[in-house]
Formats: C-alpha cells, structure tokens, sequence
C-alpha cells in the first residue's frame, strides 16, 4: 500500500507538468508584436523617446556639453575627473567613449522613432474613433523627434550643409524602416548631407501635418495643457524647423516658422529680475521645449547639474587662461572669454558668476558653469528650444536677408528683435540698442553685413551659452575661435576655419565611433580621424 | 584506539583497491582449515572483531585483537567477510599459506565508489573523467566556500578568487573557458537538487558558500561527456555533485570543531605607495624634469597648499587585521531502521580590508529511514544564513581601496581641529569617512528540502523519486551618509533596500535496472524525466533626502527609485543511461538525455545530448601478471552537451520598460527576436589511464582531454544604427585541450597506527585554449579576440620602456619592435600579449604523522599567466596630472627603480610635472605583469592526543592544530602593488586584496 502512494504520488508530479510548462513570458518586458498592438503601448513607446533623450548620453548631459567644451566657452578644470580629456584640448579620437555613446544614443531614439511611425496604419486600426486624433499626434511626435535626432546627428558628425555647393559631402546614414528581428540588421552607408536635410525637412512637414494646430498636446485621450513644453507640439516643431532653417542658411524659412512661433503667444521672454531661477524652473514662460528630469528620474551623477554644480563633479569652468596657479605657482591670469563677454549688469553672467573650485588645490575666483545645479532633487528640466532663440533667429535671418535684398524694413525688424533681447538681459542704461547706422548704407549702395551679423553671433553666444549650441554658431559661420586648455600644459590653440585640413579644425566635428567603422563595412570615418 | 584507526584509514584509501586474489586455481582437498589475518587496505593494521562466514556451511568466526582468524572451509565454498563499518569481502580462492584479506571502509570509500549524474558508481567501472577532494581536506578548512577548498586539490578545476572579501563568488573554470558571452561557470549539485549559485544579493554574496562544507560527505567533479551528458542543457561547464552526510545505525556520535584565528594581508611593505617625503621628491624630479628651477618648488607647494609635514598611510587607514573563528557541531546515530544527522555551525571571517565582513550560520538534518520492507525514504532540510558587508568597488570614488592606491599622502584624514573629516577632496570621499559611515550590508538566506523515496518493485528494479525545493532569499540595505561624498551631500543621504526571491523547484522520477548474467554481464540501466522551474523576484527602493538618524527608506524624504521584477526559466527532460561491464574488465557506458528550455527561440526549443565511453581493466586480464602494477586502466569518453548560460529571454524581440518620461511610463527596443538562438555545442573528449603501483601505495591517473565548443551564443556587436548595439547569435567556435595528471604516494607506510606516516599528493593541470572560429568584427577591448589567439590575450599598446638618455617612457611603432616613440598617440595600436590563463597550475601536499603530530602543507602554483592593472595607467601617471589629489599609485618598489640618472636602464620612466601624457589615458603593455605564484596555500601543524588520555572524558579523538592559509607567497614579478590572486580574467582591479588566515584549532568527536 505504501508502495502504491508513493507511486501515485510520483505519477501526480508528472500529470502536472504539461506542454505549457515550457511557456514562460517576460514580465517587465513587451514582446516586439505587441507593442503596436495597443493605444497604451504605443503611448508609452512615445514616452519611451522622450525618456531615451533624457540621457546624459543626449540632451541629459552630453549634447549639451561637447558642443560647449569643443569651442570658446567652456574647458575643464585642474580639479577633474577623465570626462571630455581629449575634446578639452581638441585632441578627442574615434574611441572617445562619450562620442560613442552619444551616437548609439541618437540613433536609438531614432529607430524607436521608426517602429512608431511605420506602425501608423495598426495603431489607427485598434484605436477607438476618439483615439484617432491622439494617435496622429502620438506619430506627429514620432516625426518631429526623429527630426530632430536627425538634426543633431548631421550637425555633431557632419559640416553644414552649405559646406559644399550642392550638399553632396557625407553626413551620417538615415536609417528610416523599423528592425525587429536579427535578419533585418541592416549595414548602412553615410547619405550626403542633401539627403539627409532633405529628410529632416520631410520629417519636420510630416510632422505639423499631424500635430494639433492649436499646439495642444493629447495625453491619454485628453488635451493636457501642462504639457505642450515638455512634448513637441506643433510649436516646438516650428520652433525647430527655424534653427534647421538658420543651420541651412534658408533665412526666410527661418522667418517664417520663427514668426509663427512668436505670434503663437504661447511663449513670453523671461524678464531680467528672475531670468536665473526662471531659466532653471520647470516649465517657465520662454520654455519652447524642455526635456523633464524628476526627482526620481534624471541622470543623477551623470547629470549636467553634478557635472557643474560644486557640490557635485564640478570640473567645467567658464573659459580661462591656462595661466594658473597651481602650474606656475603664480598668480590667475584674468583672461575669461566667455565672463567677459558679458557686461557687469547682464543677468546672464550670473550663469557663469564668479567663484572657487571646490576641490583642494582647485582654481579661485573662476567663471562657474551654473545653469542647471540642483543636484539634490536634479528637478530642472533641460532647455532644448527656447523662445530667446526664437528672436535671435529670426533677427538673424532677417539681417542676413536685408544685407542680400538691401532691404531697409528688414534691417528694421531685425535690430527689433535682436535689441528686445538685448535690453531686457541688460536693462542698464549703459546698454545701447544696436542702432541702423551698424549696417548703414555705404556710397557704395549696399547694406554692410559684417558688424551688425558679427554682433548678432556675440548676442547668440551669451544668449546660449552652455546650452549645447556654440560649436554649431561657430561651424556654420565658419568663425575662428581659440580653443583655451586649462588643465594640460597650458598650449592654447586658434581654430581657423581657412585651414579647413588642420588636424584641430578638423575635430570641429566629432568622429564616427571606431565601433561603428568596425563593424560596419560600409562606414566611412570622418577626415582627421 | 578503534577511531584512531579509522580516521588513520581515511588518509590510507586513496589508494583503494579491491582485496588481493591470486589468479591461480589449485586442486583443493574437501575440506581444509584456513588461516589468515584481516587488516586495513594499505595500512596494513590489523582489524577485528571482523565476522567470517562459510558460504554454504554457515560456520563462522570472528578476528581477535591481532585482526588473525582461522576457519575450516569445505570444497567450493567461499568466505565472506564482514564488519559493520567495513566493506563486505568475499573470497574464493584461496593461497596455501596464510591468507591476508584486505578491507576497506564501508563509510567514506571516495575511491571505490563514485557519486556520479543521478547514481553511484564503482569508480573501476566508471569510463568517464572526475575529480574529488578527500573529507579530511574539505572538513574544517577556513574558507568559506568549499569552492575555495577546490584550489590545488583537483586537476582541472581553476578555481581563483577575485578578490579578498570572505563568502564572495570564486571564479571556478573546469578545463578551461568554453564560452565567450555566456556564462562559463559550473553547474553545482546538492544532493540531486541543480541548486542556484551566484551572487544574488548585489554585494558579491555567494549562495554557495551557504552551504557548510563540514557537512559534505561527497564532492565530485564532472569533467567529461560520460560524467556530464545527463546534465544536457547546463553541463557544457562542468558540474560540481554535492552529497551530504547521512547518518549511521549505531551509537550515536557528536563531532566539534572549534577554530579562532586572525586574518591578514600579503602585501609587502614595498608594494604600498610612496610616503610624503618619497613623493615630494618624486614630485620634485618631475617639477625640474619639466623644465623649473628646483628652488621655486616650496612656493609652489605653498600654491597648491600642500602641508609636507602631513604624512598619511591611506593602507594603514584602510587595512587592519581582521577576525576568523568557526564552530560546527554534529550529532549522527540511529538504528537499523531510521538514521539521522544533524549540524549546525557559525563561520566568521573578517576581511584584513576594514568593513569587509562575513559570517554565515548553517543548520542541516538528514534522515533516511526504511519505512517499509522495500521502501526508503530520505528527506534532508537545510538552511543558512549569510551576512555580507562590503564597499563600493570599481572606479568609484567611494571605494576605499581605489583611495587606498591613489590618494596622496600629504592629503590629512581630518582638519585642523583633529576630529573633523577634511571633504575637500576625492569628490568628498574621505576614505576614512566613507569606512565610517558607510553601511551596505546583505543578508543571504536559503532553505532547501529535499524528499528522496526509494522503491524496490522488482529484483533489479527500482523507482526512486527526487521532489525538492531550494528557495533562496536576499536582502540588501546600502546606507551612504549625507556627509560623505558629494553625490551623497547633493542627495542628502542615500538609503536604499533590494530584496530578491529565487524559488527553484525540482522534481526528478528515475527507474533503475540492474542485473547479471551468467555471473559475467553486469548491466545497469535507468532512465528518469526531469522538471525544473526557477522565478526570481525582486524589489529595489532607493531614496534621498534622509531624516538624521534614520536608516531605513522610511527616513528618506525624495524617493528616486521603486521597482520590482520577475523573471523565469524552465527546462524539462527526459533521460537514458546505461552501463555494462564484463568480467570486471570491459566497461562500456552510454547516456542520452533531451532538454527543453524555456529560454530558447521556439525553433529550437529542445536539443538531445548524449555520451559513450568505454574502459578496459587490462590488470584484470589474465595475460598481465605485472607484480608491481596493482591496476591499470585506461578508458575514453566522447559526447555533447550543451550551455544554456544565457539571459531568461535572449531569444525574444523586446521593448523593455522603465524607460519612463514625466511620470508617464515609456517602452523602448531593447531587443532584437532571433528565431533561431539555441544551446552552445560542447563536444567534450577524453582519455585517462588510472594506475596503482607497489601494493597501491603509489597510484595515479593521468588524462588528456579537449573540449570543443561551438555554436557559441555570442553577442555580436552590430551598427548601432539599427537600435541596438548587439545582437545575440549562435557563432563561433573555442577550444581547449589539456592534460591533467594526478598522483598519491604514501612515501612512508606506519609499521603501528601512531608510526611515521608520511603522504603526498599532487595534481597539475594544464590547459590550451584557442579561438577556432569567430567573427572577424567581433570587438577586441583589452582582449584580443580573434581566431587563433588564446580566449584571454591581453591586448594593448606595445610598451618600449625608458629611455636611457633622458628618462622618458617609449612605446614602439612597429611590430618589429625597432622603432620608439615618445608620444602616446602615435604609438602602435594594441598588440597581443600574454594571457589571463595560466600556463599550468596545481598543488603538492605533504602530509607527516607521526605518535599524534601531524604536519600537512600545501604548495600552490599558478603559473605563466599574465596580469593586467586596468586602473595602472591612472594611478601611475608620472606626475602629469600635477598635484592631483588622486592620481599616485606608484609603489615603493617602483620608486625605488625610477629613472634619475642619464644611462639607467629601467622601466620606471622618470617624471614629469604635467608631463606630456596628461589627458591621453595611456593604456600600454606597462601595467602587464607576470601573474606567477607559488604559494603555501595551506599549512597544518597537529597533535592528536592520544585515546588513554581520553578514554575518561569518553571522548573518542581529540586534535589541537595551528593552521595557516596563505601563510607565504613568491611571486615573479615584484612590480605589482597587491596580492598576485585576480580574477579569473587576469584584471588588478582595485579589489579588497585576497588575504592571509591563521589560525588554532580543536575538533574533537564524542
């Protein structure tokens, strides 16, 4: 009897272990089939490009950095860790781990932005009639992002467009069909600079094609008024496709988009008295588009805000002689290029104030790089796009255009918008507007352009600094800069656009990533490289 | 006196041999009185009270005290012999003079049988390749994994330990490395449950070393096909079988170990960093070498506020001298029907690195108990407990060993006032600070139970049933003090929990056959289907922001971090095996088994692995008639099996959550299908030749193996365009063959049980390792990862050394290795150096006894590998960084060797204050070491009091010891600043160095 039980107690483990057995579903994961099989999956893959931009490898940190340490604004202090060593002294290779990351980063969002788009057709098709709208913004969004991925890619990796009549030079590969399985892994080579322009501006079109046109954003079936700076909407594409535009050097695009933008009135200017806390609040007025670091979702350590504040790595500083202390035993050199572009009473230099290195042995009395520092909740969203740009594009655009047509209404308008910005950072009486007589008529008939446009790029610079936007002002105006190295021997370098093959003016751009030259036949590096 | 003997014959069954019969057949009268005397195989001591028995007679007799017998014996019969505690005997011819019967142990006769897959087996029978350790080397060893106890005791078994904190994951590899990506680890048996091993707590905690070693009756390691094949699926790897201990009918007996000791470091004095005045003077070479004037040095130390009067020993701030103790007791007894055992013990052992702590406590009961005629049952019920405390590790700034190397001496612990930490460097990590007040404790928990029926249904023909559970509990806190580091001040204090649950269920239904025919054919044969399912849970919270006195998340005022997850696997199986034997001569054996895994894309979801291996005893055949050669054996396997080591959903297109935006949650592609991933291919072969020589006190074996692994589940690294930057794939093929030999000798045999003894052991191991098939776009970082070249090559730029005339370190430009460079980027690219691999590794143990003492030691030797320093290049930068607060991990070794003087050939390059490497992360062959070893990695020095001074306590043995592991070490290369024990991986890697106990001991048994 005994023998029995124990037996049929056997044979119960094996009734109980069926075919099923085998079945076992990832529970913190979505299946590649599933995704676009639902309104709510397809919701958060949209999330889910947000979020990837939230990277410290993107707009989190290192967008926003290279852009700054690779010119005249910013270098690294005596008192620092390995971050941007080799971009520090224009010396950074095909291994820089930051590159690499950054450019797996973009493409990342890219290719998520893909799988949303080519999945319009099956999420209209399980969407309720109600979702139908929110589902064409939801692959609006798609759009718009992977324009903008897009954007930064051709602009990091590659020369501007104009850097060859026709655009035919190379810039990075469009990758544009969504991958799933391994059998579809594709081996691209680099399209030519028009090519990709040309998809961004398709993107950038297809996008406002399904964006709402009073640039609400539809969250879960409902418009939400909290969010159109933090999600592209129709707006933000605009405002996009006016520094695309300013980048192409299509000044009356340029105008175009940035007017609508402005006369949305869905954005004010940050006024002077609270530009420092406004500009790091979440959600402020001038906001166009912000990307959201919360309390518990940010980038924490890798964070821009720990890579500036003292109290976190602290080690980018506003630019400075090379002259120090700690390598002379002499005492600081007061040469600070970006502090002292500003005027004493510009609110802006308080993003750059005065202060000491918080690390023993560190410099005293040194421009810090304060825009974003809290580094205890890390809540302050990054600006992508704002509406100052807005103004200064469109200013710009519309100099450029008067100095070709010699159109005095232009110049008009131009000296507008660049003097509104102007006067409201600095509201000192010392501070003049820019007057018509910068760009007078000449004997000759012309508009001057130099003067008036050199002067817009000084407004740009101390307008945006340290907002991931300096090497690109000074890539496409092909403006000499000298590339200041605190940290090494102290060699300074002139980066001179003229000499276009000189192994420092050559790493204006960054590399492509060795990894990406390796394993992919069809990759060709950038020159210099 | 009876103990005394017994423990005396656990040294002695190395050699285990079957009783000594003569082959010649003798015309015999009806009846004859034989005599003889029966004494203990090798050792030669006479055993009584031994009973005797005619065949068919039933007269019998008993052994005296001299272990002598006679009995009268009719024609044909045979004689068996027996005691309880011994092996039964059966003799049936018989010699004209006296006859000598040799028994063995019937308890712990490691050698004659063998614990292999899901059965026992007489080792003589056994065509496949296995390693055991004896108990005696395993029972109240002070590591805290058996694991550990593995190094040096078996032939090809690597293990290594990656760094010095107790109870952590050793880095065990059997014959090599087999797989790329994924995971080359053993599978580890415990008493028929495939158990899980590994970290899981976080904290480099070890589910492993839950288990008390004291309480492990059997470890067996299984190298080759006819040995692994029925793991299928897991076996690629090797598989470590784990028997535990089971009680004996009888009086019940008590065993206790009571052991303290002291741990402590082998790094030498010259291996620490330089001292204050040592590096100003470094400095100021390096501040002339750069082209200043010696005289304006003080104004700049004074500019940089450098106090030279400071002088701190960051190693003395860092290391100190840790505790070890360990106590186990167990109880064993029963009656005919029902046995038991019972233990329990608690193991502490304090890392020489300060906060480095470990102890476990353990509890197992075993019963086995006959509940009807032809049925037993065993249950056995574990459980351990294991707390971890540890440092963060790595690059991190909060690493205390990292700041240990690196920190500069004129850096003063506290401020002016004495008690208040200076912060102002290392990113605020003050490394006294952090040792302080930072907390990351784990406590590892595990049950297992394990229900074992046996039926006999028929003669021959049994049902045996194995239903377990080994359930496996973690729980991690991490405190970081708002005070320390400014990550932690920024954040207000870190406190985080992590908890994970691993259920692991196992049901395993095998029938066995065994039958004889014509007294020659010998055929075992059983087959079973096996069930296993395995989830892992797990919650992780980490907040900031804490409330002062707080350390639980609940003081934390900003939550950052809340999330749980599940995951899974299962594998079904059914399986074969069969053995055959002729005559004690011919062995053939043969096993199949199909696997089904969960993890595998559903094209391939099942593959069937199998094995064949056959033996001769050629001392059994008739035509050898060697005297001097008591057995010889030789035997071949060949099989497959499989690797499975991969992630749960590999296989599986995935968007992965967590990925969230604004407090919306978000979904990204994190992984691409493949519809065709399945199991490695491992194609194990081997050959063995066993032998025992002179009576078998001198016996061996020796093997050579390889092993081919291919269809390897390989991440391949595609253009990241494509949303991911890897793939995984089956591709891609390894190697690796080798030769094991393994040798026992009893040099000198005792004439009386407390005679001079004197054994050795030795085993050494080595192994080849080649890349036969691989992508040729597959990555090389600091390996080169290429066909041809051994799995672990170091790659790296070619360091050329200094130059005489000035100092200045070179790399060469070519790979002639004729031309030089002083400027890092234009060196050669990386180069393949030596490898991670050891050329050969093995162990020597001697062991003298004599009157009671005892001296047993261990030489460990690891040796042609290679060792790379992956933080060398930041820690011994030559002053170019200036006067970083954290960039000087020179040694006082290599202080001693720098350049100073024009035509000094050295490789220590001179100096140079911001010198021109500055920024360049100059990575070269420099910071390569030759990782070669010898080691006296276990010493024993004994006395074991003699019985008459006992017998009135009633205790049966009694020993007091002095015990050391790693009491010395010799390593080739003096360059390198720490213990020369790394990871598997051949990388220094600012690890809690591998360290040194000492210790007294007492086990006495009752």
């Amino acid at each position: 009897m005994k023998k029995l039980l124990l037996i049929i107690f056997a044979g119960s483990c094996l009734v109980a272990c069926n075919k099923d057995f085998l079945e076992v579903k990832p529970q913190q994961n979505v299946l590649i089939t599933d995704v676009f099989s639902q309104v709510s999956t397809s919701r958060a893959a949209v999330n889910g490009l947000y979020s990837l931009m939230q990277s410290y490898s993107y707009y989190g940190r290192d967008a926003m950095v290279i852009p700054e340490v690779l010119s005249d604004n910013l270098t690294r202090s005596v008192r620092t860790g390995n971050r941007y060593t080799g971009m520090n002294t224009m010396t950074h290779t095909a291994t820089d781990a930051n590159v690499s990351r950054m450019w797996n980063q973009m493409y990342q969002v890219a290719t998520n932005a893909n799988a949303i788009i080519a999945n319009e057709e099956n999420i209209k098709k399980v969407a309720t009639p109600l979702e139908q709208e929110e589902v064409l913004q939801l692959v609006g969004e798609a759009y718009a992002v992977r324009a903008l991925v897009y954007f930064d890619l051709a602009k990091f990796f590659g020369r501007p467009l104009k850097f060859t009549a026709n655009g035919s030079h190379l810039c990075v590969p469009l990758v544009l069909k969504p991958i799933t399985t391994i059998a579809e892994v594709v081996f691209p080579a680099r399209n030519t600079a028009a090519e990709v322009y040309a998809q961004i501006d398709n993107d950038v079109t297809e996008a406002l094609k399904r964006l709402p046109t009073n640039g609400g954003v539809i969250s879960s079936g409902t418009v939400n008024n909290a969010l159109f700076r933090t999600r592209l909407n129709r707006f933000s594409v605009l405002a996009l496709r006016a520094r695309i535009a300013i980048f192409k050097e299509d000044w009356a695009a340029a105008v175009t988009a940035s007017t609508e933008v402005i006369a949305s009135g869905k954005y004010s200017l940050y006024p002077y008295s609270s530009m420092l806390q406004d500009f790091r609040a979440q959600n402020s007025i001038e906001s166009v588009f912000e990307v959201v670091n919360n309390s518990n979702d940010n980038p924490g350590t890798d964070s821009y805000a720990y890579l500036s504040s003292q109290q976190g790595y602290g080690e980018l500083l506003g630019t400075i002689n090379s002259m120090n202390s700690r390598s002379t035993g002499t005492t600081l050199s007061t040469f600070r290029s970006l502090y002292d572009a500003y005027s004493a009473t510009d609110v802006r230099r308080g993003f750059v104030a005065l202060g000491n290195r918080n690390s023993l042995g560190g410099e005293t009395n040194v421009p810090l790089c304060t825009k974003y520092v809290n580094i205890s909740t890390f809540q302050e969203n990054i600006k992508v796009l704002r509406l100052a740009e807005v103004y200064l594009s469109r200013g710009e655009a519309l100099a450029r255009l008067a100095i070709a047509n010699n159109d005095a209404n232009q110049l008009t308008a131009s000296l507008a918008d660049i003097n509104l910005i102007r006067k409201l950072r600095d509201t000192s009486s010392n501070t003049r507007p820019y007057a018509a007589s910068l760009m007078a008529t000449p004997p000759t008939g012309t508009l001057r352009a130099t003067a008036f446009v050199d002067s817009i790029m000084v407004e740009r610079r101390k307008e945006l600094a340290l907002e991931g936007q300096r090497l690109f002002d000074l890539n496409r105006t092909q403006t000499n800069f000298v590339k200041i190295n605190s940290a090494g021997n102290g060699a300074s370098r002139l980066i001179s656009y003229a000499t276009i093959t000189n192994q420092y003016t050559l790493r204006t751009i960054l590399p492509i990533p060795v990894s990406q030259v390796q394993n992919n036949p069809n990759m060709v590096q950038n020159p210099g490289f | 006196m009876k103990r005394i003997a017994t423990i005396a014959a656990l040294w002695g069954i190395l050699l285990g041999v079957l009783p000594q019969a003569a082959f010649s057949q003798k015309a015999e009268p009806e009846s004859r009185t034989i005599k003889g005397k029966v004494v203990l195989q090798r050792e030669n001591t006479p055993l009584s009270n031994v009973s005797i028995q005619a065949s068919k007679s039933k007269t019998g007799t008993v052994t005296a005290e001299d272990g002598t017998f006679s009995i009268v014996l009719k024609k044909g019969e045979t004689l068996r012999f027996s005691r309880v505690d011994l092996q039964s005997e059966t003799v049936s011819t018989f010699p004209s003079q006296s006859l000598t019967v040799q028994m063995q142990q019937a308890e712990n006769n490691l050698e004659d049988v063998l614990v292999v897959a899901y059965s026992n087996q007489r080792k003589k029978t056994f065509t496949g390749s296995v390693g055991t350790i004896k108990n005696a080397v395993i029972e109240s060893a002070p590591n805290a994994s058996v694991q550990e106890t593995m190094q040096g005791n078996i032939a090809g078994v690597q293990s290594t330990n990656g760094s010095g904190q107790p109870g952590s994951v050793p880095n065990i590899r059997i014959r090599g490395v087999g797989s790329i990506n994924a995971s080359a680890a053993p599978l580890y048996v415990i008493d028929g449950i495939p158990v899980v091993s590994g970290d899981i707590s976080g904290l480099n905690s070890n589910t492993i070393a839950g288990l008390n070693a004291n309480d492990i009756e059997n470890l067996t390691v299984l190298k080759d096909a006819s040995a692994t094949s029925l793991y299928g699926s897991r076996a690629a790897n090797g598989v470590v079988l784990i028997t535990t201990k089971k009680g004996k009918a009888g009086k019940t007996k008590l065993g206790l170990i009571y052991q303290r000791g002291v741990t402590s470091n082998t790094i030498r004095e010259e291996q620490k960093t330089l001292t204050t005045p040592q590096y100003l003077q470094y400095y100021k070479e390096g501040w002339v070498n750069a082209g200043n004037r010696a005289n304006s040095f003080d104004s700049l130390l004074a500019a940089n506020s450098i106090d030279p009067t400071i002088n701190t020993d960051w190693f003395d701030k860092v290391l100190r001298q840790g505790n070890y103790t360990q106590y186990n007791l167990n109880a064993s007894g029963g009656s005919d029907k029902t046995t038991y055992f019972l233990s329990g013990s608690y193991y502490k052992s304090d890392a020489p690195t300060k906060n480095i702590d470990y102890d476990k406590a353990t509890y197992r009961l075993n019963i086995n108990s006959e509940i009807a005629k032809s049925i037993t049952i065993k249950g056995g019920l574990s459980g351990s407990f294991q707390r971890t405390s540890n440092f963060l590790g790595g690059s991190f700034f909060g690493n205390p060993v990292r700041a240990m190397y690196r920190l500069a001496p004129w850096l003063p612990v506290y401020k002016s006032d004495g008690v208040t930490y200076q912060l102002d460097y290392n990113s605020g990590y003050n490394p006294v600070a952090v040792l302080e007040t930072t907390k990351r404790n784990a406590k590892t928990y595990n049950i297992s139970a394990v229900l074992n029926p046996t039926v006999r249904l028929a003669k021959g023909l049994t049902f045996e049933g194995n239903y377990a559970l080994d359930f496996n509990h973690a729980f991690r806190t991490i405190y970081y003090d708002p005070r320390v580091g400014n990550a932690n001040v920024a954040a207000g204090g870190v406190i985080s929990n992590y908890t994970q649950d691993i259920v692991n269920w196992i049901t395993t239904n095998i029938v066995r056959y065994k039958t004889t025919i014509k007294d020659d054919h010998n055929l075992e044969l059983f087959a079973g289907i096996e069930h296993q399912s395995r989830t892992d849970m797990d919650i992780n919270i980490e907040v900031n922001g804490i409330a002062p006195g707080t350390n639980t998340p609940a003081g934390g005022s900003n939550p950052v971090l809340t999330t749980g997850t599940e995951t899974g696997n299962r594998l079904m199986s059914k399986f074969l095996n069969g053995n055959y034997s002729y005559n004690d001569r011919f062995f053939v054996s043969g096993s199949i088994r199909e696997d089904a895994s969960s993890r595998f894309a559903k094209n391939f979801q099942s593959a069937v692995f199998w094995s064949v291996g056959a033996g001769w005893n050629i001392s059994n055949e008739k035509f050898f008639k060697v005297d001097w050669v008591k057995e010889l054996r030789i035997r071949a396997s060949y099989g497959y099996t499989g690797n499975q080591g991969i992630d749960n959903f590999e296989s599986q297109g995935l968007y992965s959550a967590g990925s969230d935006y604004d407090f919306r949650s978000g979904l990204t592609l994190s992984q691409l299908a493949n519809d065709n991933l399945t199991w490695e291919k491992n194609i194990p072969f081997n050959l063995g030749l066993d032998f025992s020589l002179a009576k078998g006190r001198f016996s061996g074996s020796i093997e050579f193996y390889t092993r081919t692994s291919s269809n390897l589940l390989l991440s391949q690294s595609i253009p990241s365009v494509n949303g991911v930057t890897s793939i995984t794939v089956n591709s891609g093929a390894m190697r690796n063959s080798g030769m094991e030999l393994t040798l026992s000798s009893i040099n000198i045999a005792p004439t009386t049980s407390r005679g001079f003894k004197w054994t050795t052991d030795f085993n050494i191991t080595t192994n080849r390792n080649r890349i036969t098939e691989l992508d040729p776009a597959y990555p090389s970082g600091s390996y080169l990862r290429r066909v041809g070249v051994d799995f672990y090559t170091h790659f790296q730029r070619a360091y050329a050394g200094v130059n005489p005339d000035n100092g200045e370190q070179l790399w060469f430009t070519n790979t002639a290795k004729d031309s030089t460079t002083n400027v890092f980027t234009t060196a050669l690219p990386r180069q393949a150096f030596g490898s991670a691999s050891p050329k050969f590794y093995g162990g020597l143990t001697n062991s003298f006894t004599y009157n009671g003492f005892g001296l047993s030691f261990q030489l460990y030797a690891f040796w042609g590998n290679t060792i790379y320093d992956e933080y060398g290049y930041l820690q011994k930068t030559d002053a170019n960084l200036g006067f970083s607060d954290q960039s000087n991990g020179m040694s006082r070794y290599e202080y001693e060797r720098r350049w100073t003087t024009v035509g000094q050939k050295t490789d220590v390059p001179k100096p140079i204050f911001l010198g021109p490497t500055a920024g360049s992360s100059p990575e070269s062959s420099r910071f390569l070491y030759d990782g070669s070893y010898l080691r006296l990695r276990d010493i024993t020095l004994s006395y074991t009091i003699a019985p008459k001074m006992l017998s009135k306590w009633k205790i049966n043995t009694a020993r007091i010891y002095m015990r050391a592991q790693n009491l010395f070490t010799i390593t080739k290369d003096k360059r390198f600043n720490t213990d020369p024990e790394v990871s598997v991986d051949g990388v220094m890697s600012q690890r809690p160095p591998v360290f040194r106990t000492v210790l007294f001991g007492l086990d006495i048994n009752l």
